[in-house]
Protein backbone atom coordinates (compact mmCIF):
# COMPACT_ATOMS: atom_id res chain seq x y z
CA UNK A 1 0.00 0.00 0.00
CA UNK A 2 1.74 3.02 -0.59
CA UNK A 3 1.51 6.33 1.63
CA UNK A 4 -1.50 8.21 -0.11
CA UNK A 5 -4.08 4.96 0.57
CA UNK A 6 -2.72 4.79 4.10
CA UNK A 7 -3.36 8.63 4.22
CA UNK A 8 -6.50 8.51 2.94
CA UNK A 9 -7.79 5.58 5.25
CA UNK A 10 -6.26 7.28 8.24
CA UNK A 11 -8.08 10.41 7.20
CA UNK A 12 -11.85 8.75 6.75
CA UNK A 13 -11.14 7.43 10.04
CA UNK A 14 -10.24 10.23 12.17
CA UNK A 15 -13.48 11.89 10.14
CA UNK A 16 -15.58 9.35 11.22
CA UNK A 17 -14.39 9.42 15.09
CA UNK A 18 -14.96 13.29 15.05
CA UNK A 19 -18.74 12.48 13.62
CA UNK A 20 -19.48 10.10 16.22
CA UNK A 21 -18.63 12.08 18.80
CA UNK A 22 -21.56 14.94 18.13
CA UNK A 23 -24.14 13.36 20.42
CA UNK A 24 -22.35 14.31 23.29
CA UNK A 25 -22.31 17.92 22.50
CA UNK A 26 -25.23 20.39 24.07
CA UNK A 27 -25.90 23.67 21.62
CA UNK A 28 -28.81 27.12 22.90
CA UNK A 29 -31.73 27.13 21.02
CA UNK A 30 -34.57 29.69 21.60
CA UNK A 31 -38.32 30.29 20.47
CA UNK A 32 -41.53 32.31 20.63
CA UNK A 33 -45.43 31.61 19.64
CA UNK A 34 -46.86 33.97 16.65
CA UNK A 35 -50.04 34.22 18.86
CA UNK A 36 -53.55 32.47 17.33
CA UNK A 37 -55.24 35.67 16.11
CA UNK A 38 -58.09 36.29 13.52
CA UNK A 39 -60.61 38.90 12.54
CA UNK A 40 -64.56 39.12 12.71
CA UNK A 41 -66.93 40.92 10.44
CA UNK A 42 -69.88 42.79 11.39
CA UNK A 43 -73.16 42.90 10.05
CA UNK A 44 -75.87 45.18 9.16
CA UNK A 45 -79.33 44.05 8.86
CA UNK A 46 -82.99 44.68 8.53
CA UNK A 47 -85.97 42.65 9.69
CA UNK A 48 -89.81 43.29 9.76
CA UNK A 49 -93.01 41.46 10.82
CA UNK A 50 -96.19 41.54 9.64
CA UNK A 51 -98.32 44.86 9.93
CA UNK A 52 -101.04 45.34 12.64
CA UNK A 53 -103.93 47.61 11.75
CA UNK A 54 -105.74 49.89 14.58
CA UNK A 55 -109.18 51.51 15.01
CA UNK A 56 -107.64 55.19 16.15
CA UNK A 57 -111.01 56.08 17.48
CA UNK A 58 -111.45 53.05 20.19
CA UNK A 59 -109.84 51.61 23.42
CA UNK A 60 -108.92 48.25 21.96
CA UNK A 61 -105.79 47.60 20.59
CA UNK A 62 -105.85 46.34 16.81
CA UNK A 63 -108.92 46.15 16.54
CA UNK A 64 -109.37 47.22 12.84
CA UNK A 65 -110.04 44.42 10.03
CA UNK A 66 -108.21 45.53 7.29
CA UNK A 67 -109.18 42.76 4.53
CA UNK A 68 -112.89 43.55 5.70
CA UNK A 69 -113.48 46.76 7.60
CA UNK A 70 -114.46 49.56 5.61
CA UNK A 71 -114.07 53.51 6.58
CA UNK A 72 -116.78 55.93 6.84
CA UNK A 73 -116.23 59.62 7.65
CA UNK A 74 -114.65 60.43 11.26
CA UNK A 75 -112.68 56.94 11.16
CA UNK A 76 -109.44 57.17 11.74
CA UNK A 77 -107.38 53.84 10.85
CA UNK A 78 -103.33 53.01 11.60
CA UNK A 79 -101.44 50.89 9.57
CA UNK A 80 -98.18 49.37 11.45
CA UNK A 81 -95.32 47.80 10.72
CA UNK A 82 -91.76 47.04 12.58
CA UNK A 83 -88.18 46.82 11.54
CA UNK A 84 -85.40 45.34 13.73
CA UNK A 85 -82.25 46.76 12.65
CA UNK A 86 -78.57 45.36 13.52
CA UNK A 87 -75.40 47.32 12.76
CA UNK A 88 -72.21 45.87 14.25
CA UNK A 89 -68.76 46.96 13.28
CA UNK A 90 -66.69 49.34 14.49
CA UNK A 91 -66.40 52.05 11.56
CA UNK A 92 -70.00 51.20 10.42
CA UNK A 93 -71.60 54.30 9.59
CA UNK A 94 -74.52 54.54 6.84
CA UNK A 95 -78.41 55.10 6.34
CA UNK A 96 -81.27 54.21 6.47
CA UNK A 97 -83.92 55.21 3.78
CA UNK A 98 -87.66 54.57 3.60
CA UNK A 99 -88.78 54.81 -0.34
CA UNK A 100 -91.71 56.45 -1.62
CA UNK A 101 -94.88 55.81 -0.82
CA UNK A 102 -96.94 56.66 -3.74
CA UNK A 103 -100.67 56.61 -3.29
CA UNK A 104 -103.21 55.40 -4.99
CA UNK A 105 -106.55 56.96 -3.74
CA UNK A 106 -110.00 56.97 -4.89
CA UNK A 107 -111.00 59.72 -2.77
CA UNK A 108 -111.98 62.96 -3.47
CA UNK A 109 -108.86 66.20 -2.43
CA UNK A 110 -108.73 66.33 0.93
CA UNK A 111 -111.50 63.93 2.07
CA UNK A 112 -109.06 60.84 2.98
CA UNK A 113 -105.57 61.89 4.84
CA UNK A 114 -102.75 59.58 5.33
CA UNK A 115 -99.84 60.50 7.20
CA UNK A 116 -96.83 58.67 7.93
CA UNK A 117 -94.47 58.49 10.62
CA UNK A 118 -91.06 56.28 11.28
CA UNK A 119 -89.48 56.71 14.40
CA UNK A 120 -86.47 54.68 16.29
CA UNK A 121 -86.39 52.99 20.03
CA UNK A 122 -84.69 50.27 21.39
CA UNK A 123 -80.61 50.00 22.79
CA UNK A 124 -79.58 51.94 19.90
CA UNK A 125 -81.56 54.11 19.43
CA UNK A 126 -79.16 56.79 20.54
CA UNK A 127 -76.80 56.24 17.93
CA UNK A 128 -79.51 56.71 14.68
CA UNK A 129 -80.30 60.58 13.68
CA UNK A 130 -83.98 60.84 12.28
CA UNK A 131 -83.64 63.35 9.63
CA UNK A 132 -86.75 63.00 8.68
CA UNK A 133 -89.99 60.23 8.68
CA UNK A 134 -87.90 58.67 5.87
CA UNK A 135 -84.02 59.04 6.13
CA UNK A 136 -82.09 57.85 9.17
CA UNK A 137 -78.00 58.43 9.57
CA UNK A 138 -75.69 56.46 11.57
CA UNK A 139 -71.91 57.10 11.95
CA UNK A 140 -71.29 54.69 14.33
CA UNK A 141 -72.18 50.83 15.24
CA UNK A 142 -75.71 51.10 17.48
CA UNK A 143 -76.36 47.12 18.14
CA UNK A 144 -80.13 47.16 17.46
CA UNK A 145 -82.67 49.34 16.99
CA UNK A 146 -86.56 49.45 15.95
CA UNK A 147 -88.22 51.33 13.69
CA UNK A 148 -91.61 51.43 13.65
CA UNK A 149 -93.14 53.20 10.50
CA UNK A 150 -96.93 54.00 11.45
CA UNK A 151 -99.49 54.87 8.46
CA UNK A 152 -102.68 56.42 9.17
CA UNK A 153 -105.07 57.23 7.44
CA UNK A 154 -108.26 59.60 8.37
CA UNK A 155 -111.72 60.01 6.90
CA UNK A 156 -112.56 63.16 7.34
CA UNK A 157 -116.20 64.06 9.57
CA UNK A 158 -116.91 66.77 7.01
CA UNK A 159 -117.64 64.74 4.16
CA UNK A 160 -121.39 64.76 3.71
CA UNK A 161 -124.65 63.14 1.54
CA UNK A 162 -123.07 60.38 -0.36
CA UNK A 163 -119.37 61.31 -1.03
CA UNK A 164 -116.65 59.25 -1.27
CA UNK A 165 -119.07 55.80 -0.45
CA UNK A 166 -117.37 52.80 -1.93
CA UNK A 167 -114.55 54.44 -2.59
CA UNK A 168 -110.55 52.99 -1.93
CA UNK A 169 -106.46 54.01 -1.68
CA UNK A 170 -104.14 51.86 -1.46
CA UNK A 171 -100.05 51.70 -1.52
CA UNK A 172 -97.98 49.35 -2.92
CA UNK A 173 -95.14 47.65 -1.05
CA UNK A 174 -92.20 50.07 -0.43
CA UNK A 175 -88.38 49.24 0.59
CA UNK A 176 -86.85 50.17 3.74
CA UNK A 177 -83.21 50.54 2.78
CA UNK A 178 -80.15 50.08 5.40
CA UNK A 179 -76.73 50.32 3.92
CA UNK A 180 -73.51 51.44 4.57
CA UNK A 181 -71.67 54.26 3.29
CA UNK B 1 -35.38 59.48 -7.04
CA UNK B 2 -35.82 56.56 -9.13
CA UNK B 3 -38.52 55.85 -11.55
CA UNK B 4 -39.46 52.45 -9.36
CA UNK B 5 -40.30 54.29 -6.09
CA UNK B 6 -42.28 57.06 -7.55
CA UNK B 7 -44.49 55.06 -9.42
CA UNK B 8 -45.01 52.81 -6.14
CA UNK B 9 -46.09 56.20 -4.22
CA UNK B 10 -48.80 57.15 -7.24
CA UNK B 11 -50.43 53.52 -7.07
CA UNK B 12 -50.93 53.44 -3.35
CA UNK B 13 -51.64 57.54 -3.25
CA UNK B 14 -54.75 56.21 -6.10
CA UNK B 15 -55.97 52.98 -3.86
CA UNK B 16 -56.08 55.25 -0.45
CA UNK B 17 -58.41 57.88 -2.19
CA UNK B 18 -60.60 54.56 -3.50
CA UNK B 19 -60.51 53.39 0.14
CA UNK B 20 -61.93 57.06 1.65
CA UNK B 21 -64.39 57.64 -0.92
CA UNK B 22 -65.62 54.30 -1.24
CA UNK B 23 -66.22 54.38 -4.55
CA UNK B 24 -64.69 51.61 -5.34
CA UNK B 25 -65.42 49.63 -2.69
CA UNK B 26 -68.61 47.38 -2.28
CA UNK B 27 -70.04 48.13 1.30
CA UNK B 28 -73.23 46.58 3.06
CA UNK B 29 -76.86 47.18 2.18
CA UNK B 30 -79.97 45.38 3.45
CA UNK B 31 -83.84 45.47 2.59
CA UNK B 32 -87.40 44.62 4.26
CA UNK B 33 -90.99 45.88 3.01
CA UNK B 34 -93.26 47.92 4.53
CA UNK B 35 -96.08 45.31 3.13
CA UNK B 36 -98.78 47.13 0.47
CA UNK B 37 -101.86 47.68 2.26
CA UNK B 38 -105.25 50.07 1.52
CA UNK B 39 -108.04 51.29 3.20
CA UNK B 40 -111.72 51.21 1.90
CA UNK B 41 -114.78 53.05 2.21
CA UNK B 42 -118.27 52.00 3.22
CA UNK B 43 -121.49 53.06 2.34
CA UNK B 44 -124.99 54.76 4.26
CA UNK B 45 -127.87 53.41 2.91
CA UNK B 46 -130.84 51.40 4.02
CA UNK B 47 -134.27 49.35 2.04
CA UNK B 48 -137.92 50.02 3.08
CA UNK B 49 -140.67 47.45 2.06
CA UNK B 50 -144.28 48.61 0.41
CA UNK B 51 -146.55 49.43 2.96
CA UNK B 52 -150.27 47.93 2.60
CA UNK B 53 -153.04 49.78 1.31
CA UNK B 54 -155.63 50.83 4.01
CA UNK B 55 -159.21 51.18 3.89
CA UNK B 56 -160.66 53.67 6.52
CA UNK B 57 -164.93 54.15 6.94
CA UNK B 58 -166.01 57.63 6.87
CA UNK B 59 -166.48 58.32 10.07
CA UNK B 60 -165.00 60.28 12.86
CA UNK B 61 -162.47 58.39 14.63
CA UNK B 62 -162.25 55.62 12.20
CA UNK B 63 -158.49 54.07 12.29
CA UNK B 64 -156.79 51.58 10.09
CA UNK B 65 -152.97 50.78 10.21
CA UNK B 66 -150.70 49.97 7.80
CA UNK B 67 -146.48 48.69 8.51
CA UNK B 68 -143.65 48.53 6.67
CA UNK B 69 -139.98 47.20 7.39
CA UNK B 70 -136.80 49.48 7.65
CA UNK B 71 -133.25 47.61 6.99
CA UNK B 72 -130.13 49.34 7.39
CA UNK B 73 -127.78 48.04 4.51
CA UNK B 74 -124.92 50.87 5.62
CA UNK B 75 -121.61 49.14 5.14
CA UNK B 76 -119.18 50.19 7.77
CA UNK B 77 -117.18 48.89 10.97
CA UNK B 78 -118.23 52.01 13.18
CA UNK B 79 -121.21 53.16 10.87
CA UNK B 80 -124.40 54.72 12.71
CA UNK B 81 -127.65 55.58 10.87
CA UNK B 82 -130.53 57.73 12.11
CA UNK B 83 -133.55 56.70 9.71
CA UNK B 84 -136.57 59.23 10.22
CA UNK B 85 -139.51 58.84 8.48
CA UNK B 86 -142.46 61.62 8.19
CA UNK B 87 -146.17 61.47 7.25
CA UNK B 88 -147.70 64.22 4.90
CA UNK B 89 -149.62 64.85 2.14
CA UNK B 90 -152.53 63.16 3.53
CA UNK B 91 -155.95 63.37 1.68
CA UNK B 92 -158.72 65.72 2.82
CA UNK B 93 -160.33 64.78 5.88
CA UNK B 94 -157.29 62.25 7.24
CA UNK B 95 -154.69 62.28 9.57
CA UNK B 96 -151.63 60.10 9.05
CA UNK B 97 -149.18 59.71 12.40
CA UNK B 98 -146.66 57.25 12.13
CA UNK B 99 -144.34 55.62 14.93
CA UNK B 100 -142.48 51.92 16.13
CA UNK B 101 -145.73 50.48 16.65
CA UNK B 102 -149.54 50.87 15.60
CA UNK B 103 -150.14 51.85 19.62
CA UNK B 104 -146.73 54.60 19.50
CA UNK B 105 -148.12 55.85 15.93
CA UNK B 106 -148.50 59.58 17.44
CA UNK B 107 -146.73 62.48 16.10
CA UNK B 108 -145.92 62.91 11.99
CA UNK B 109 -142.16 61.93 12.16
CA UNK B 110 -140.08 59.46 14.12
CA UNK B 111 -136.06 58.16 13.66
CA UNK B 112 -134.88 55.02 14.56
CA UNK B 113 -131.02 54.65 15.19
CA UNK B 114 -129.64 51.76 13.63
CA UNK B 115 -126.37 49.79 12.53
CA UNK B 116 -125.49 47.43 9.98
CA UNK B 117 -126.17 44.54 12.45
CA UNK B 118 -129.34 46.08 13.90
CA UNK B 119 -132.82 44.00 13.49
CA UNK B 120 -135.19 45.07 10.81
CA UNK B 121 -137.04 47.80 12.42
CA UNK B 122 -141.01 47.91 11.69
CA UNK B 123 -142.96 51.53 11.44
CA UNK B 124 -146.61 51.77 11.78
CA UNK B 125 -148.71 54.32 9.85
CA UNK B 126 -151.61 54.73 11.11
CA UNK B 127 -154.58 56.36 9.45
CA UNK B 128 -157.58 57.92 11.11
CA UNK B 129 -160.61 59.98 9.92
CA UNK B 130 -161.28 63.47 11.18
CA UNK B 131 -163.37 65.21 9.09
CA UNK B 132 -165.99 62.88 7.87
CA UNK B 133 -167.83 64.97 5.23
CA UNK B 134 -164.59 65.64 3.50
CA UNK B 135 -162.26 62.44 3.92
CA UNK B 136 -161.84 61.21 0.70
CA UNK B 137 -159.62 58.33 -0.42
CA UNK B 138 -155.93 58.89 -2.02
CA UNK B 139 -152.26 58.80 -0.60
CA UNK B 140 -150.14 59.55 2.11
CA UNK B 141 -147.13 59.95 1.85
CA UNK B 142 -144.07 58.72 4.08
CA UNK B 143 -140.62 60.03 3.42
CA UNK B 144 -137.70 58.32 4.89
CA UNK B 145 -134.04 59.39 4.61
CA UNK B 146 -131.10 58.27 6.75
CA UNK B 147 -128.04 60.64 8.51
CA UNK B 148 -124.77 59.38 9.34
CA UNK B 149 -124.40 59.85 13.75
CA UNK B 150 -122.37 62.02 14.65
CA UNK B 151 -121.94 63.74 11.69
CA UNK B 152 -120.86 62.55 7.50
CA UNK B 153 -123.17 60.63 5.20
CA UNK B 154 -126.99 61.09 4.78
CA UNK B 155 -128.81 59.02 2.22
CA UNK B 156 -131.14 59.90 -0.34
CA UNK B 157 -135.15 60.71 0.67
CA UNK B 158 -137.08 57.73 0.06
CA UNK B 159 -141.06 58.22 -0.64
CA UNK B 160 -143.44 55.65 -0.02
CA UNK B 161 -147.03 55.59 -0.59
CA UNK B 162 -149.82 54.82 1.70
CA UNK B 163 -153.08 54.13 -0.28
CA UNK B 164 -156.05 55.05 1.93
CA UNK B 165 -159.27 53.68 0.46
CA UNK B 166 -162.17 55.76 2.24
CA UNK B 167 -165.56 53.73 2.07
CA UNK B 168 -168.87 56.05 3.15
CA UNK B 169 -170.07 55.41 6.25
CA UNK B 170 -172.92 53.51 7.27
CA UNK B 171 -175.35 54.73 9.95
CA UNK B 172 -178.67 53.75 10.83
CA UNK B 173 -181.06 54.53 8.30
CA UNK B 174 -183.66 57.26 8.47
CA UNK B 175 -187.13 56.21 8.91
CA UNK B 176 -189.19 56.01 5.40
CA UNK B 177 -192.09 58.22 4.71
CA UNK B 178 -194.89 56.12 3.59
CA UNK B 179 -197.61 57.47 1.06
CA UNK B 180 -200.90 56.41 -0.26
CA UNK B 181 -200.84 54.50 -3.89
CA UNK B 182 -202.78 52.95 -6.05
CA UNK B 183 -206.03 50.59 -6.16
CA UNK B 184 -205.60 47.82 -7.77
CA UNK B 185 -207.78 45.60 -10.26
CA UNK B 186 -208.47 42.85 -7.44
CA UNK B 187 -209.39 45.59 -4.34
CA UNK B 188 -205.75 45.12 -3.58
CA UNK B 189 -203.82 48.47 -2.58
CA UNK B 190 -200.52 49.78 -3.30
CA UNK B 191 -198.47 52.38 -1.83
CA UNK B 192 -194.95 53.60 -1.23
CA UNK B 193 -192.48 54.85 0.77
CA UNK B 194 -189.10 56.70 0.85
CA UNK B 195 -186.42 54.06 -0.36
CA UNK B 196 -182.65 53.53 -0.52
CA UNK B 197 -180.35 50.89 -1.71
CA UNK B 198 -178.50 48.41 0.65
CA UNK B 199 -181.46 48.52 3.22
CA UNK B 200 -184.31 46.16 3.71
CA UNK B 201 -187.82 46.76 4.88
CA UNK B 202 -190.05 45.23 7.28
CA UNK B 203 -194.44 46.26 6.89
CA UNK B 204 -196.20 46.19 9.60
CA UNK B 205 -200.11 45.84 9.46
CA UNK B 206 -202.43 45.94 12.56
CA UNK B 207 -205.92 46.51 13.45
CA UNK B 208 -205.29 49.79 15.92
CA UNK B 209 -203.83 53.25 14.75
CA UNK B 210 -201.39 52.62 17.59
CA UNK B 211 -199.67 48.96 16.99
CA UNK B 212 -202.54 47.51 19.02
CA UNK B 213 -205.14 45.41 17.87
CA UNK B 214 -203.81 42.47 15.64
CA UNK B 215 -200.77 42.68 13.52
CA UNK B 216 -198.31 40.97 11.28
CA UNK B 217 -194.41 41.74 10.48
CA UNK B 218 -193.53 40.79 6.57
CA UNK B 219 -190.22 41.71 5.23
CA UNK B 220 -190.14 43.40 2.06
CA UNK B 221 -186.78 42.27 0.25
CA UNK B 222 -187.16 45.00 -2.34
CA UNK B 223 -188.66 48.44 -2.54
CA UNK B 224 -191.56 49.94 -2.70
CA UNK B 225 -194.58 49.94 -3.96
CA UNK B 226 -195.78 47.11 -2.01
CA UNK B 227 -199.31 45.88 -2.40
CA UNK B 228 -201.52 45.20 0.65
CA UNK B 229 -204.24 42.66 0.58
CA UNK B 230 -207.17 43.87 1.78
CA UNK B 231 -210.13 42.23 3.66
CA UNK B 232 -213.52 43.75 2.36
CA UNK B 233 -214.75 45.29 4.60
CA UNK B 234 -211.69 46.30 6.63
CA UNK B 235 -209.65 49.54 8.44
CA UNK B 236 -205.75 48.33 8.68
CA UNK B 237 -202.90 50.58 9.83
CA UNK B 238 -199.61 50.26 7.64
CA UNK B 239 -195.98 51.13 8.78
CA UNK B 240 -192.72 50.73 7.19
CA UNK B 241 -189.22 50.55 9.08
CA UNK B 242 -185.60 50.01 7.53
CA UNK B 243 -182.94 48.04 8.73
CA UNK B 244 -178.94 47.96 7.51
CA UNK B 245 -175.64 46.49 8.87
CA UNK B 246 -175.96 49.75 11.43
CA UNK B 247 -179.24 49.58 12.63
CA UNK B 248 -182.97 49.58 11.74
CA UNK B 249 -184.18 52.91 11.88
CA UNK B 250 -187.60 54.03 13.46
CA UNK B 251 -191.21 53.33 11.96
CA UNK B 252 -192.36 55.39 9.56
CA UNK B 253 -195.56 57.47 9.61
CA UNK B 254 -198.86 55.68 9.29
CA UNK B 255 -201.57 54.93 6.27
CA UNK B 256 -204.72 53.89 7.35
CA UNK B 257 -206.50 52.08 4.72
CA UNK B 258 -210.01 51.66 4.84
CA UNK B 259 -212.70 49.24 2.64
CA UNK B 260 -215.87 49.92 2.79
CA UNK B 261 -218.03 46.57 1.64
CA UNK B 262 -218.45 48.38 -1.63
CA UNK B 263 -216.45 48.10 -4.83
CA UNK B 264 -212.76 46.81 -5.77
CA UNK B 265 -212.35 50.59 -5.88
CA UNK B 266 -214.21 51.80 -2.49
CA UNK B 267 -210.53 52.10 -0.05
CA UNK B 268 -209.81 54.85 1.91
CA UNK B 269 -206.21 55.85 2.25
CA UNK B 270 -204.94 58.83 4.81
CA UNK B 271 -201.62 59.42 6.51
CA UNK B 272 -201.71 59.20 9.76
CA UNK B 273 -199.62 61.06 12.06
CA UNK B 274 -198.57 58.48 14.98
Amino acid sequence: MNKMIKGSIAGATGVALLMGGFGTYALWSDSENLAANGVQSGELTIDTTAGEWDDVNSAAANDWNGATDKMVPGDKVSYTQTFTVNGEGKNLRGTITLGAQNLTSGFGAGNLVRTVAVDVSGAGAADITKVDDSNFTFASPFDTATLTAVVTYEFKSSVTDTTDQNKAASVPAVNFVIAQS
Amino acid sequence: MSRIPLVATVVGALLIGGATTGGTFASWSNQRQLHAHDVQSGQLSFTATSPGAVAVDQTAGYTADSTFVLDDTSVGKNNRQRITASVAGTPAGITARIGTSCASATTASVAVDTTPASADQSLCVRVTVDMPTTAVSGNVTVTISGAQRPTGWSTPSTMLQVPVTVTPAVSTPVAPVISCGAFQSNGNYSFTWTALDGLTYSVHRSTGPNLDGSFATVTATGNSPYTASLANPSTTFWRVKATNAAGTSGWSNTLRLARDGNGINSIDCDAVTP
